[in-house]
């Protein structure tokens, strides 16, 4: 591969982590790998470094703290499934559909949400937790929510010299959730759209959440607003309304719209 | 150049310092550490038994054991693992999951079968009785054009019954 | 051919495992990639990034020393690949007909330097107007492509008198059907090592047919085939995907090899593969058939296109298949029919499991299946008035004297999953929430061996030599691509012989050392070449006075034969005598023998979403004999999820020429987990002239899944679908366009 030629840097903790990345602002952040070595591919890539984050002892966080959930950007999928299983029903299921064992063994939260796809597994039910990115550099820390922090496909709001350090989200008291993506297969397979929802009956809301329907993926904003009214049929028009599906190698605008009604439909009928 | 301003960086091109142990012994690769460990293996060890299908973890031809779990070793770098211990399926010692494979007819091109049986082995150790649904789920990364899986399925079914005698 | 006593035998019909199994699951097996020798040079290919276009110029950045470049300019002889024709260059020169034809190549002995190289390559192109897809190439408004009129190839005859029968019959259904491009996905993306040797070149990679190799560069390369060796490495899978594109890619290597002196290894990544390697013929195919009161078929109209893409390649042949497979299983007075493989500026169509036929069964099986629903019969049933039975005539007059095993396959599905009670409850579901299930059926036929004429042609010729030191040594130039062929081939050998089958060898298909038993295509391998070793054997039996019936070869060899002696026979494949085929009029035995399949696929279709689960798909095929249960097995199960993959959802579609789905993260293939248990039912209805009354069985589980597979959904949803990969999309888009809804 061409990238053999350019250098390798393997900070031992964050801090020489950080400093490389302050110094090194063409490099490239490399964890798991799964996502950045697939985009390496293409020879026009003018990454000139690779600092090799997989590991480092301070992005392994996995923790639920009464109803906060705190994931180091570096834990991996399989890990988590491991010991963080019961943390947020719904991201588990995200993660158990999400490409395959070993891709799950390399592939890491942090790289997911930095890489920026409209279709990323892990984002639905992140963005329905309201979910939380803490981002360092060697200036300091800052928090930023995960919808502020995604801009666009393949572009976040992570400045030079920053690190995706730590993802973090209140758990809701008592909700109920419906998880479903829709892929071509089983395994293996990139989303045509993802949808998750919540309903929390303690204050009688829900939060919905799309992937792979817009440049990033969209919380339905106006759509839940309206569940207070109880109108199903005109909450269904804001959510196709709201969505911004398109044709490509994967599905068809149309369909994905349909999706996009008929998952929010179940979700709705589920928690009548 | 940035890097040499930098303090305590473990950089390297040069492959001084990197080691790691692959089918229980130690090398000091030439190859640089941003090589894929695919093509280490491949071109600097050799070992021709992990195959290239695609490049970009779809297929599962490449996998390895990184540290007992398996991983696609098109996208892990020669540097990422430094200090660590691969198997390929040259170094595996899965007699009873091979012998499986071939009485139950699970091979035929060949070139997803060391792939299937590093996943299978990884399976195997982890959960020595996997249901069918283990098994799919398992083998989820493994692309098979030929066999059309059952009798891949089968052989995991009966190498897990060996073991299970043994 | 003699058929040995059933109980007597020793290897045939016994499930014995693969004799390549060993260096597989240990990663020794060699294949192209795994192999380097001193000195060896990589080769790259730089392609037309433009879908038509006049090239006006070629420039090469300034080359190191080390790397060399060739453009058609460099071919020492005429620029072609040979195959039937001679439309395929080996090198655009003056004209480019597709994005990824090749232009010129690079070798070098760093392929990341080639690759930053070639990105240097300046071509300056003049755009021509394209012809994207099959209905623009019919209209015909744009310069042809080949030819006058953009026809690679036609075919076309009435027998009866279709008109009055359409006009007399009170019923006619009508379709117009369509399939997509398929990519074969082998895991071992294509690749070839080439060197000088000799006084030539000698090549060694992953392919299907070395002497098709040998003949089809050498008239580039200037050189007398007998100076062109081939040999095969361990093949990682093929389909047919190996059939015809090695020659372009050896032809290639071949040419960096004598262009530099020195070994040159070309290996496509599969980004590469996908893009400019062939695939199955994309399909339009307008149908109508008529029924008496009796619901018996009286007439069918066809008209069968297919997209060939830039360049001929096999899309003749693939017609032919297309064109006999048409009329299916049924039998027929009146028959208008015309088949047309058309060029456009897509990469070229090529050779694919099943070879034609699944687009065209695809079209007749679903309009029986949508014949039995109109007219109110369960599709079992309407399949069983019109079947072909032994002693029946095929649509071109081919009268089936024996080993006709549809029926049975037939009787054999429906009854294993209760196909008519299930069909007729299915149809009564009405529910619009949760999941309907589904039931489909397809019968189906695949001609073994060679179409028509073609192993007229061929002349397969096999050898085998026998040494008391070593045992059977079978030379034949047909090779093991994960189809078992070494381990079918030795086990009839040894049975003829009735010597172990640790004594029997097969040569590694070498050009040099084999005689030309033909490609491995067409499903011909076990029937025609395994056919010519059995005769061998007889014949050294013979040699040393022995009756074909008698058992103790090694020791009359031993008592007869010095140690290092060894005693040879070799038989050139003769048509039978009363297979007659009229390539003109269409007319007569399209093939010496069919094997025979039915198929039921079940599904689920979960009406939130119209996502499909296939829950189970059982299989019958009548083969003849199988030689060996267990890979027969595997031809049936892999075929047919490669089959389901076609039918639901492997997606490959061109936009302006580009493909779509170029990498395997955007074409998807079926994994473990979306395979659903497949029951293999292997029949046999012994064919005389097969080795043991083998018949052919590598492509027939393809063939008939897909109306299956739709036929279920149709059954499901109370819907007709005409056209796959029939994936969610399209269901969404027919329910919710289409006010027509039969439920």
């Amino acid at each position: 591969m061409w990238y053999e030629k350019i250098p390798f840097y393997a900070p031992s903790n964050l801090s020489e982590a950080l400093a490389l990345c302050q110094e090194l602002p063409d490099s490239a952040l490399l964890a798991g790998g799964t996502d950045l070595l697939v985009q390496l591919r293409d020879p026009n890539d003018k990454v000139k470094a690779l600092i090799n984050i997989a590991g480092l002892p301070e992005l392994q966080t996995i923790e639920r703290l009464g109803n906060t959930v705190r994931l180091g950007a570096g834990v991996t999928f399989s890990r988590f499934l491991q010991q963080g299983a019961d943390f947020f029903p719904p991201l588990t299921e995200a993660v158990r559909q999400l490409a395959s064992p070993s891709i799950r063994n390399k592939a890491t939260f942090g790289g997911n949400i930095v890489n920026a796809s409209p279709a990323a597994d892990t984002l639905p039910p992140l963005y329905a937790a309201d979910a939380v990115v803490i981002l360092q550099s060697i200036h300091g820390k800052r928090r930023v929510g995960l919808a502020d922090f995604i801009l666009g496909p393949k572009r976040s709001a992570l400045q030079t010299g920053e690190i995706l350090i730590q993802i973090e989200w209140h758990v809701p008291e008592n909700y109920i959730y419906y998880y479903r993506k829709i892929g071509t297969r089983r395994a293996l397979a990139l989303s045509k759209v993802s949808f998750c929802g919540l309903y929390l009956p303690e204050d009688k809301t829900i939060r919905l959440a799309y992937g792979a329907v817009g440049p990033t993926v969209m919380r339905a904003l106006a759509a839940e607003a309206r569940f207070s009214k109880g109108d199903k049929e005109s909450l269904l028009a804001e959510v196709t309304e709201m969505v911004q599906p398109i044709n490509d190698q994967r599905s068809t605008a149309d369909y994905r719209r349909f999706l996009c009604r008929q998952l929010t439909s179940e979700f709705l009928t589920r928690i009548s | 150049m940035h890097q040499e301003t930098i303090n305590n960086p473990k950089k390297s091109s040069e492959p001084i310092g990197l080691r790691l142990k692959v089918n229980g012994q130690w090398y000091s690769p030439r190859s640089a550490p941003t090589t894929r460990l695919l093509d280490f293996l491949r071109r600097e060890l050799g070992l021709t038994g992990t195959k290239e299908g695609c490049g970009e973890g779809e297929c599962g031809a490449c996998l390895v054991l990184l540290n007992g779990e398996i991983v696609n070793s098109c996208l892990v770098l020669l540097g990422q693992c430094a200090g660590q211990e691969v198997t390929t399926i040259e170094g595996l010692d899965a007699q009873v999951i091979q012998q499986a494979f071939v009485d139950v007819g699970a091979i035929q091109c060949g070139f997803c079968t060391p792939g299937l049986i590093i996943a299978t082995y990884a399976l195997l150790q982890r959960n020595p009785r996997p249901n069918r649904e283990e098994i799919q789920q398992a083998l989820a990364g493994n692309l098979c054009r030929c066999t059309g899986y059952q009798k891949v399925i089968k052989a995991v079914q009966v190498a897990a019954d060996q073991h299970g005698r043994g | 051919m003699q058929k040995a006593n059933k109980t007597s035998l020793q290897y045939v019909g016994k499930p014995i495992a693969r004799v390549d199994a060993l260096d597989k699951i240990c990663g020794r097996a060699r294949y192209v990639d795994d192999l380097t020798m001193p000195g060896m040079l990589y080769g790259y290919t730089i392609r037309s990034t433009r879908q038509r276009a006049k090239i006006i110029s070629i420039q090469f950045p300034a080359l190191p020393a080390d790397v060399v470049g060739v453009t058609a300019k460099d071919i020492p002889g005429k620029n072609y690949v040979a195959l039937f024709n001679t439309d395929q260059p080996l090198l655009a020169e003056q004209v480019v007909n597709y994005i990824g034809e090749p232009i010129a190549l690079l070798a070098g002995p760093d392929m990341e330097i080639l690759k930053e190289l070639a990105n240097q390559v300046q071509i300056e192109y003049q755009e021509i107007p394209s012809i994207d897809n099959l209905e623009e190439s019919l209209v015909g408004n744009k310069p042809p492509i080949f030819g006058q009129d953009n026809v690679f190839k036609s075919y076309a005859y009435i027998k009866g008198n279709p008109a009055q029968a359409f006009a007399t019959s009170p019923t006619v259904i009508s379709g117009t059907y369509r399939t997509g491009y398929q990519e074969h996905a082998y895991l071992e993306t294509q690749g070839m090592l080439a060197f000088p040797y000799q006084s030539g070149v000698k090549i060694i990679g992953s392919m299907q047919c070395p002497f098709y190799i040998q003949k089809g560069i050498a008239p580039p390369l200037n050189l007398p085939p007998e100076m062109i060796v081939v040999e095969q490495a361990v093949t990682g899978g093929a389909f047919g995907g190996k059939e015809d594109f090695p020659s372009l890619l050896a032809g290639h290597v071949a040419l960096l090899a004598l262009k530099t002196g020195k070994p040159v290894k070309m290996i496509y990544d599969r980004h590469e593969d996908i893009l400019c390697t062939t695939k199955r013929h994309p399909s339009r195919t307008i149908h109508r058939i008529a029924f008496d009161q009796q619901k018996r078929l009286t007439a069918l109209a066809v008209d069968i296109v297919l997209d060939g893409g830039a360049h001929s390649t096999l899309s003749q042949v693939v017609l032919a298949r297309s064109a006999l497979s048409a009329p299916g299983v049924y039998r027929w007075a009146n028959i208008n029919l015309q088949a047309r493989a058309v060029a456009t500026n897509q990469v070229p169509t090529g050779a694919f499991r099943g070879f034609g036929a699944p687009q065209a069964f695809f079209a007749i099986e679903q309009q029986m299946n949508h014949a039995a629903y109109r007219l109110g019969i369960d599709p079992y049933q309407l399949r069983k008035i019109n079947l072909l039975r032994e002693g029946d005539a095929t649509a071109t007059g081919q009268v089936l004297k024996e080993s006709v095993g549809v029926e049975k396959a037939l009787d054999a599905v429906v009854n294993k999953t209760d196909f008519v009670q299930k069909y007729w409850n299915y149809r009564q579901q009405n529910s619009q929430t949760g999941k309907r299930k589904g039931i489909g059926l397809a019968a189906f036929f695949h001609g073994c061996g060679f179409t028509g004429k073609g192993e007229e042609l061929i002349k397969a010729t096999a050898t085998v030599d026998y040494l008391p030191s070593v045992g059977l040594v079978i030379r034949i130039a047909n090779v093991e691509m994960g189809q078992g062929m070494a381990t079918v081939l030795r086990q009839v050998g040894a049975e003829a012989l009735c010597i172990p089958l640790e004594r029997t060898h097969i040569l590694g298909p070498n050009t040099a050392e084999v005689p030309n038993s033909g490609p491995t295509v067409a499903s011909r391998t076990t029937m025609i070449v395994g056919g010519l070793i059995y005769q061998c054997c007889l014949d050294l039996k013979q040699q040393i006075g022995m009756a074909a019936e008698a058992a103790n070869f090694a020791g009359v060899a031993a008592q007869k034969l010095n140690p290092d002696e060894h005693i040879s026979a070799t038989r050139h494949y003769r048509v039978p005598p009363d297979v007659v085929w009229d390539e003109e009029r269409f007319v007569g035995d399209a093939y010496p023998v069919y094997s025979w399949g039915a198929v039921v696929v079940e599904v689920e279709v979960e009406l939130l979403t119209y996502e499909v689960t296939v829950t189970k798909l059982t299989a019958a095929h009548e083969i003849g004999k199988a030689i060996n249960p267990i890979l027969v097995e595997g031809q049936i199960e892999g075929g047919s999820l490669q089959g389901l993959g076609y039918a639901s959802l492997e997606n490959l579609v061109s936009h302006q020429g580009q493909l779509q789905q170029v990498t395997l993260t955007d074409y998807l293939i079926p994994t473990i987990l979306d395979t659903p248990e497949i029951e293999p039912i292997i029949l046999e209805e012994p064919y005389s002239l097969g080795p043991y009354g083998a018949k052919g069985v590598g492509e027939i589980p393809f063939v008939g899944i897909a109306p299956a597979y739709v036929g279920a959904v149709e059954n499901a949803l109370g819907t007709e679908f005409f056209e796959i990969p029939l994936t969610p999309e399209k269901i969404y888009r027919q329910l919710h366009t289409h006010t027509e809804d039969r439920s």
